[in-house]
């Protein structure tokens, strides 16, 4: 293989030809390639600027400054500027006045006016742009890098401007002239957009987190000042999974955090506890996580959640779900506490997966006090009376794929699952005058769905079809006392699209549930027997007439009303009849929001759900429910949210 | 006869090339550092009509070009093309609205309708603004008198056929919900682009099984999503039971795209028990604590 000609041979000639007035084509690392392969090309200067050197006298040389450490390039950054602006809408940062960049290599870059696109992960810097790499500095009028790519390109000023471009980082051979993309420097418009935060510095982790310091952060109608603002803006959907109860409103505000850690105050409120604050914290990482929330934190009754998940295999996953709630006044000796956990394995099988759960209640935490009042035990107050259960719940579940029925338009789906249910110190169910603290269990069950059939076409292709879908569950649980609960569950819907903004959707369902216990039917079900709410802590009175046989049958008509991409709204109106009789129940916190649980469905019911997005931040969401001839309990669910998105 | 019509033809053509290079029809020279070699033939179609205020070299015509001011220093000014562009000595600075003078100074973001003289391609005249000024010129029309040292030359980055142009493709989501999927639920699409959350991207229910939802994105872009109905606690699983690991989009350049998916199973769904809800007060629950009482 021939041997290259040394660097300085190359440059010589360059010069010579450009004193002699030849327009010379810098012959760039790229296209030297063959050479290059070869290994032989010796390492020129760094910046080796023809112009430069030709016309030194008329151009500023560059000047040396110390050698910047190799570092991790393409990592954090920091921005330090008289003002910088995160506009939350857009993801865009933008910094003005005496900007200065350090680089993770330690290359510095100053200037007037820089953009930094979040998401692209892409900045510009312009105005008055100095250069400090590769131990030289140089003046352009601007700088973009993009991170993804690991391109740079540049403006260089020097007797006169050129373009360069630097791959993967390397800034002692730029590529001259080599064309470069045409919104290399495009400066977002930003006019009309709000401000989300000022702040002085800010340190970017690119494609997971900035940290602003000192913060200002809009909170409507001022700007108000905080140590730091940390924004975590991760590909990892992980971040977003929430430990914390519902609300009806909830400010959060992270302050700290990393690539694998969130740290978020949030204050909240809702019509039970009103404002308080809040706290959570995220660990993550590729294929696990881990959220802590503490909730109500300046109220009484406080709450504390964490959730785990790790996907220890592509097939074999491991969820858990643990809360306390304790009620106590600060953080002294609580007067109750109670605990739930909630265990899940899950194993991918062919055709199939296999669960294992646990579940598990502690009804009291604390150790046995020695206050005692009308045969009760409490801490303090005689309303929090010391309850020791522990009821334990194991089951084995396996469910199959769906798989199609040969030659016909439905498909189907096997389950079974056995399981065991205990509580050593409460029995669970006394019967006969035998009292059971064990229970086993096994079920099995299929579902049927049909296709999706198309009633009308509609062959105008506007997509106002009217469409047919059915479904049928049917399940059997036997259980060792000996009784077995048979479900069955058929379902018909029909759909209609009237155009693209508009649909309608009706659904009828029928639920047959039976609990049978042979000759120990009665004895099981007697007339007028009452039945304590484990989470309301009330007494209901069965239908007399009830002897473990139930129906619901529902019917119920949505329209679908969205007009443009950014308001949607949903009026649902259902009419159910149930057997036995319905029982209103209580308001307590359900879900992510607070909701009546009722026993059984009220008879006539209206869901209205109306949804706007404001910005691509705010969505505000309302969602209420109102039921009719419920006993006495007409009312409306409190349901309510303002949604704050990052 | 043939013959002294080619030698006739001959001469035409030579001496229409003599004049296309060295008279009144050919750029004039300029320094060879100065103005590079023309990406394209300098020849203008139609010139604008004269500026009031400037004024151009005997053999040049006024360009207009409108564009956001990247830099000004150096006897340069520079576009956010990137191209920098020689100032005329005498350039005038001018409000781009009334004509007469600014306040503005032609710094980094503000915009400016340049006029070049064809004749030098320096910049005669600067119209300053603090909005978008409509465009009168193309950049076809002026990037002749961009001023670079060095020779441009093609990118392989950018290489046709193998990039996305970045125009905007109508990108459908089709999915199909599990039958146990409750009948009054919403289905959301939850992104990577939204910060993850749970109801980001509301779809429109198509039937019983299936929702639809359409938006448009720049094509190259990479979008991860996931289906959610409102919560992460009831995110989409896959049919072996194990959570969806997030679906990948590449917007390929496209009229229109449609993408179909299935959502096997709910997070929140429970398998092994039909969705009886609390319709039946059964003295015994064989599944004593379905829902914890907090969350």
């Amino acid at each position: 293989m021939k041997r290259p000609p040394p660097a300085w041979i190359a440059v010589a000639v360059y010069v010579l030809a450009l004193l002699a007035g030849a327009q010379v084509r810098v012959a760039t690392a790229e296209q030297q390639q063959p050479a290059a392969l070869g290994g032989a090309v010796p390492t020129p200067a760094p910046f080796p600027s023809p112009v430069a050197t030709a016309q030194g006298a008329a151009s500023p040389a560059p000047r040396a400054v110390p050698t910047a450490p190799t570092g991790r390039r393409l990592a954090a950054f920091a921005v330090v500027a008289r003002r910088i602006a995160f506009y939350s809408n857009r993801y865009v940062m933008e910094a003005d006045g005496d900007v200065a960049i350090t680089l993770g290599d330690g290359t510095r870059i100053t200037g007037k006016t820089f953009f930094y696109d979040l998401r692209l992960n892409r900045f510009v810097i312009a105005g008055g742009v100095r250069l400090a790499a590769a131990g030289r500095e140089i003046d352009g009028a601007a700088f973009a890098e993009y991170f993804d790519f690991d391109r740079a390109y540049f403006v260089p000023v020097l007797s006169q401007p050129d373009r360069w471009t630097f791959a993967s980082g390397d800034y002692a051979h730029p590529l001259f002239g080599r064309e470069q993309p045409g919104d290399t420097f495009f400066l977002p418009d930003l006019s009309g957009e709000r401000v989300f935060l000022y702040a002085r510095r800010a340190v970017v982790d690119p494609h997971q987190s900035v940290r602003f310091t000192p913060a200002s952060i809009d909170l409507g109608p001022v700007y108000v000042p905080f140590p730091s603002y940390f924004l975590s803006y991760s590909p990892n959907e992980y971040f977003a999974q929430n430990a914390l109860p519902g609300a009806f409103v909830d400010g959060p505000l992270d302050f700290a955090g990393g690539e694998h850690g969130l740290a978020t105050a949030h204050v909240r409120y809702d019509s039970v506890d009103h404002v308080f604050p809040a706290l959570e914290l995220h660990q993550v990482g590729e294929n696990h996580y881990l959220v802590v929330a503490a909730n109500t934190l300046t109220r009484p009754l406080k709450t504390y959640n964490l959730e785990a998940y790790d996907r220890i295999t592509p097939g074999l996953q491991f969820t858990a779900f643990l809360q306390e709630t304790a009620f106590g006044h600060g953080f002294s000796q609580p007067l109750s506490a109670t605990a739930f956990a909630s265990y899940q394995m899950t194993a991918a099988l062919p055709h199939s997966f296999l669960q294992l759960g646990d579940v598990q209640y502690y009804q009291s935490l604390l150790a046995r006090p020695s206050t005692m009042s009308g045969g009760t035990y409490y801490y303090g107050d005689p309303s929090h009376n010391f309850v020791p259960d522990h009821p334990n719940t194991v089951s084995l579940t396996w469910v199959g794929f769906r798989h199609p029925l040969n030659g016909l338009p439905i498909s189907f789906q096997l389950r079974s699952s056995f399981g065991a249910t205990d509580d050593s110190l409460t029995p669970l169910q006394t019967l006969g005058g035998v009292t059971y603290t064990k229970e086993y269990y096994k079920s099995v069950g299929i579902n049927l769905t049909t296709k999706t059939f198309t009633l009308l076409a509609d062959r105008s292709g506007r997509h106002r079809e009217l469409y047919f879908t059915g479904t049928v569950d049917k399940q059997r649980q036997y259980f060792s006392l000996p009784h077995h609960v048979d479900t069955t569950i058929a379902t018909v819907s029909l759909t209609k699209v009237f155009n693209p903004q508009v649909t309608l959707l009706t659904n009828y369902s029928n639920v047959n549930t039976g609990d049978f216990y042979g000759a120990q039917q009665v004895l099981a079900y007697p007339p007028g027997a009452s039945y304590f709410d484990f989470y309301t802590g009330k007494t209901l009175i069965l239908s007399p007439g009830f002897r473990g046989f139930g129906t619901t049958r529902s019917f119920a008509q949505s329209l679908v009303w969205t007009p443009s991409q950014v308001f949607t709204s949903l009026i649902t109106m259902r009419e159910n009849r149930d057997f036995p009789k319905p029982l209103p129940g209580a308001l307590q916190l359900v879900g992510d929001g607070l909701g009546f649980v009722n026993y059984g469905a009220s008879p006539e019911q209206l869901d209205l759900d109306v949804r706007y997005r404001f910005t691509r931040v705010l969505v505000i969401d309302v969602e209420r429910s109102y039921f009719f001839n419920f006993g006495g309990f007409e009312r409306w669910t409190p349901q309510f949210s303002v949604q704050v998105e990052k | 006869m043939i013959e002294l019509v080619r030698r006739a033809y001959a001469l035409i053509m030579f001496v229409a090339l003599l004049l296309a290079t060295t008279g009144p029809f050919a750029s004039p020279p300029v320094a060879a550092a100065a103005i590079p070699t023309p990406l394209e033939p300098a020849v203008m179609e139609t010139p604008p009509p004269l500026s009031a205020t400037a004024t151009p070299s005997p053999s040049g015509q006024l360009v207009k070009y409108s564009g956001q001011i990247l830099d000004y220093s150096g006897g340069f000014v520079f576009f956010t093309t990137g191209d920098a562009f020689r100032l005329d000595p005498a350039v005038k600075l001018d409000d781009a609205a009334t004509g007469g003078p600014t306040k503005l100074l032609p710094e980094t973001r503000t915009y400016a309708r340049a006029s070049f003289d064809s004749g030098s391609g320096a910049v005669v005249e600067l119209a300053l603004s603090q909005k978008k000024l409509p465009d009168e010129a193309s950049y076809d029309d002026v990037k002749r008198f961009a001023v670079s040292l060095s020779t441009p030359y093609a990118n392989p980055d950018l290489a046709p056929g193998e990039g996305f142009n970045g125009k905007g493709v109508p990108v459908t989501f089709l999915v199909e919900v599990p039958p146990k999927t409750p009948f009054a639920d919403q289905i959301y699409l939850a992104t990577d682009a939204s910060g993850w959350s749970a109801t980001a991207v509301r779809m429109d229910r198509v039937d019983a099984l299936h929702y639809r939802v359409t938006r448009t994105f720049a094509s190259g872009t990479k979008l991860l999503y996931r289906y959610t109905r409102g919560s992460w606690q009831s995110a989409d699983v896959d049919q072996n039971g194990i959570a969806t690991k997030p679906r990948l989009l590449v917007v390929k350049n496209a009229d229109y795209r449609v993408v179909r998916d299935i959502v096997y199973n709910w997070q929140d769904e429970d398998p092994f028990a039909p969705d009886n809800g609390s319709t039946l007060p059964t003295p015994f629950n064989p599944v004593p604590f379905p829902i914890p009482p907090h969350r």
